[in-house]
């Protein structure tokens, strides 16, 4: 038990185990082109160098009259219910900021919600499969900070499951 | 410039590494279980996998549910095995190569988070120190510059978001004096925050405060003893308050906060406190003395 604490005590006054001059020389390298992406990721806002990407979370600046906008997805299942799609990992898998993310290839394309239904029917296989898939927004409008009025719902893709 | 390269390589005791390393590979395990848990799900949307540069320049493919599989089955077990102090380098290397493959497949569909990018730079730079003991007080100049490297990630991660608000906003003034708390509360905001939304003087008041903490968080580097425990906790309090209100509670930069604290202490003030009870015990039995 003793041991740890005289030799910790020793070697505190001892010198430190050094690096040679190239371990220093290449562990900077490394530290200067890591600051290199990081600042040039940031400059022209791009996620793409991830995990050195833009940390844009929150870096815009809606008005005081504003619009706030959300968006899901609407599913007709094979129950003949009108649900709401989980877009979270234990749902479909696809989160709804990935969906908000690729909102432009999706309305481009909006077969690629067919995946959306297919995640849906592999990862439960037991719950009422998606027939139609319906992407929307709402949208509130702000005033001077504060939510106001009726929300707006617009229809951006459906696509018939196949 | 020599203070420079001396300040990256502060030596600080090898024991630090070691609490670190325990940490950080037990939070990974965490991580691929109940954060970063989308990626065996995302193998069953292929077609919506968007890969970012890294991914496309090694080829990644789409990712399968059994890739998944494979990948966290990896990092679990390496994770065990580094965590606990075995196979630093071989093993550290192996768990950065596959939780990197595993967040890209997870980030590679549309939405790239951010509260990972110190925990990333940990699982790259620890391995580079080799072994480390739990009372291992030697200081080492390697161990210095991979907890330079944590603590750097996690104050860039403010820095860097302090300045992408300026940038995407036009001026940080404006940002502070925008809607944007408001906004998030909206989209997600939790029934303890939801009653901010008639009070914005309150929440433009908070978008301040961050902005400038965000802005002012280098300092961190530079501070010590109870300045920079205040400093810690006042990050830390942020982030309950953001999990709080919206959900959101940033862990994974939360665990790497972690690499400011001398965690090398823990050992010896352990002891320190067990040693008195032991030599009380000791002493009962053969001396009975009084101890001063």
């Amino acid at each position: 038990m003793t041991a740890g604490i005289d030799g910790g005590e020793a070697t505190d006054a001892a010198e430190p185990v050094r690096l040679s001059a190239r371990s220093v020389a290449w562990r900077l390298v490394a530290v200067v082109a890591c600051l290199v992406v990081l600042t040039v990721a940031q400059l022209t806002d791009t996620d793409d160098y991830f995990p050195l990407s833009r940390l844009s979370q929150y870096a815009m600046a809606p008005g005081r009259d504003g619009v706030v906008k959300s968006t899901y997805i609407l599913a007709d299942n094979t129950d003949g219910e009108l649900v709401r799609v989980p877009l979270n990992a234990t749902g479909v898998g696809i989160g709804r900021a990935e969906v908000e993310g690729q909102l432009g290839r999706i309305i481009d394309d909006p077969s690629l919600l067919q995946a959306i239904a297919n995640a849906w029917a592999q990862l439960h296989p037991d719950e009422p499969h998606y027939q139609r898939l319906y992407l929307k927004r709402d949208v509130y409008q702000l005033v001077d900070g504060k939510p106001a009025g009726d929300r707006e719902t617009i229809e951006l893709a459906v696509w018939e499951v196949e | 410039m020599r203070r420079v390269i001396d300040w990256w390589v502060t030596p600080i005791p090898l024991a630090r590494i070691a609490f670190l390393r325990l940490a950080v590979y037990l939070f990974l395990i965490y991580d691929v279980m109940s954060l970063s848990n989308d990626v065996i799900p995302h193998g069953y949307a292929p077609e919506l996998y968007d890969p970012t540069f890294v991914a496309r320049v090694f080829q990644l493919p789409a990712p399968t549910p059994e890739a998944g599989h494979v990948l966290r089955a990896i990092i679990i077990v390496g994770a065990i095995v580094v965590g606990s102090g075995r196979l630093p380098r071989l093993g550290g290397w192996t768990v950065a190569a596959a939780y990197q493959i595993w967040l890209l497949y997870s980030i590679g569909f549309g939405y790239v988070y951010h509260d990972h990018m110190a925990l990333a730079i940990a699982c790259w730079v620890l391995p580079t120190v080799g072994r480390a003991g739990f009372r291992d007080q030697r200081r080492s100049e390697g161990a210095g510059w991979a907890v330079r490297c944590i603590q750097v990630g996690v104050v860039l991660t403010y820095v860097g978001s302090a300045f992408m608000k300026w940038i995407r906003s036009g001026s940080p003034l404006t940002w502070a004096n925008s809607s944007v708390f408001t906004w998030a509360i909206m989209r997600r905001g939790t029934d303890l925050a939801r009653w901010t939304l008639e009070q914005p003087a309150v929440l433009r008041a908070a978008q301040w405060v961050l902005i400038l903490a965000e802005f002012a968080s280098p300092v961190v580097l530079f501070l010590k003893g109870r300045l920079l425990a205040t400093s810690i906790l006042f990050f830390l309090g942020f982030h309950l308050m953001t999990f709080l209100a919206l959900g959101i509670h940033f862990l994974p930069t939360v665990i790497c906060w972690l690499a400011f604290m001398p965690l090398e202490r823990l050992v010896p003030w352990a002891e320190r406190r067990a040693a008195p009870r032991l030599r009380r015990e000791g002493r009962q039995s053969a001396d009975p003395e009084p101890i001063a």
